[in-house]
């Protein structure tokens, strides 16, 4: 039979085992968000934001990644051509400039963190300016 | 448990897990470890505490000193410097496995074969006219390098079984982001069995790996996995690292009779 394990060295094992195997338990099962327990939340943020977007002036769709980029889309560098939710108005309005147009609306689904989101509907014309909001006295 | 814990095998898997790690700790942080980066005082002790202890790991001197020393440093790194600094990048996961298998390095054996430590070592015994000594210790820390691994895979299988996941969304999602900027990006089917088999594949990983029969599936099935993340998303040095780590499942005596093989010495 072999000798028993130097008790320091039992200790260091279990302290590990006990780090690696339950501290992210804090985490993924008891909803513990600290700083110092590392959950393995991997990708689980990426891309969130980001919008599928078609934008038409009357019914016709605008392919965008030409007139913006002067290609089509696969010939567009990827992070070039996704539009994420906070850019939505802004390539809206740069296409009303581009093509000279007073009237560019989009239809756009961006992604939450469950599912892609209706936040556009072709209700609102981009090639206004947005309404300033109201100073406060 | 005993037995787990004295059980003696060749030091050579955790040589090479050596020589990996130093070396994927290197491309992911020497480039923001050097003094040209900064002129903190704090971050520039880090930085020469970084390349000091680094480089005598990877030479094998003083192999379990410096090996301590790189994992103390590499936590002071992540918990300092990223979670509780304002490096953000050095929280993110693939620092944090890299940090994590520089501690758990120091708890191998890992200076006792292809080193300075080992080549002192079969100097001094010829001197003395003895035998080299065995390229043996304890392999305890292997195990928990394992466990470290197959603690990624399982929590992150917990973090994905929701709907989200293995109805293709969150995979979509990625897509559309880093490649077509619409949707589909791939057609809804291929999405969702694209994500149930990830599931499944962190699921069956952490547990297969411990089990030598199904090593031979696992190890190519894992590395391929690790490989398209790799090309295909943004991951940093992870994929490399737990591709390396795989060497704590195998058997360290098996590892030594591969190596000697390939060298034609057995």
């Amino acid at each position: 039979m072999a000798a028993p394990a130097p008790p320091l060295r039992v200790a260091v094992f279990w302290l590990a085992v006990t780090w690696i195997v339950a501290t992210p338990a804090l985490d993924h099962l008891m909803g513990l968000r600290w700083r110092w327990v590392r959950g393995w939340h991997m990708y689980a943020s990426v891309g969130h934001g980001v919008c599928d977007v078609t934008y038409y002036h009357g019914d016709t769709p605008i392919d965008r990644n030409q007139v913006l980029h002067g290609g089509p889309w696969w010939a567009i560098d990827p992070w070039r051509r996704r539009v994420e939710k906070a850019q939505l108005g802004e390539v809206g309005a740069h296409l009303c400039r581009e093509l000279d147009l007073t009237d560019v609306r989009a239809d756009a689904w961006c992604a939450g963190g469950q599912r892609w989101n209706q936040v556009q509907d072709r209700s609102e014309n981009l090639c206004e300016p947005a309404p300033r909001p109201r100073r406060r006295r | 448990m005993n037995e787990l814990l004295t059980r003696e095998a060749s030091t050579r898997s955790s040589a090479l897990i050596r020589f990996g790690i130093v070396l994927l700790l290197w491309n992911r942080f020497a480039a923001e470890m050097a003094p040209f980066m900064t002129t903190q005082p704090g971050r520039l002790a880090l930085g020469a505490s970084f390349f000091c202890s680094s480089v005598l790991v990877l030479l094998g001197l003083r192999t379990q000193l410096a090996a301590l020393w790189l994992g103390a440093t590499m936590v002071v790194t992540v918990y300092g410097f990223g979670v509780y600094g304002p490096m953000e990048p050095w929280r993110h996961h693939h620092a944090w496995v890299l940090a994590a298998a520089s501690v758990l390095l120091a708890l191998t054996p890992c200076g006792h074969s292809l080193s300075v430590d080992r080549w002192l070592a079969v100097r001094r015994a010829r001197q003395a006219g003895r035998a080299p000594p065995p390229e043996r210790a304890p392999v305890w820390g292997l195990t928990l390098i394992a466990l470290q691994v197959s603690a990624v895979y399982l929590w992150s299988a917990v973090d994905k079984a929701t709907l989200s996941f293995v109805t293709g969304f969150e995979l979509e999602r990625i897509l559309v982001y880093l490649y077509t900027g619409f949707r589909p990006a791939l057609p809804a089917q291929l999405l969702m069995v694209a994500a149930c088999a990830t599931v499944v594949l962190e699921v069956l990983l952490p547990i297969g790996l411990f089990f030598r029969r199904l090593q031979p599936w696992l190890v190519p099935t894992g590395i391929v996995l690790h490989a398209v993340f790799y090309v295909l998303l943004p991951v940093g040095p992870f994929s490399l690292t737990m591709v390396l780590l795989y060497l704590a499942y195998l058997d360290p005596d098996e590892v030594h009779a591969e190596i000697d093989a390939l060298l034609g010495s057995d």
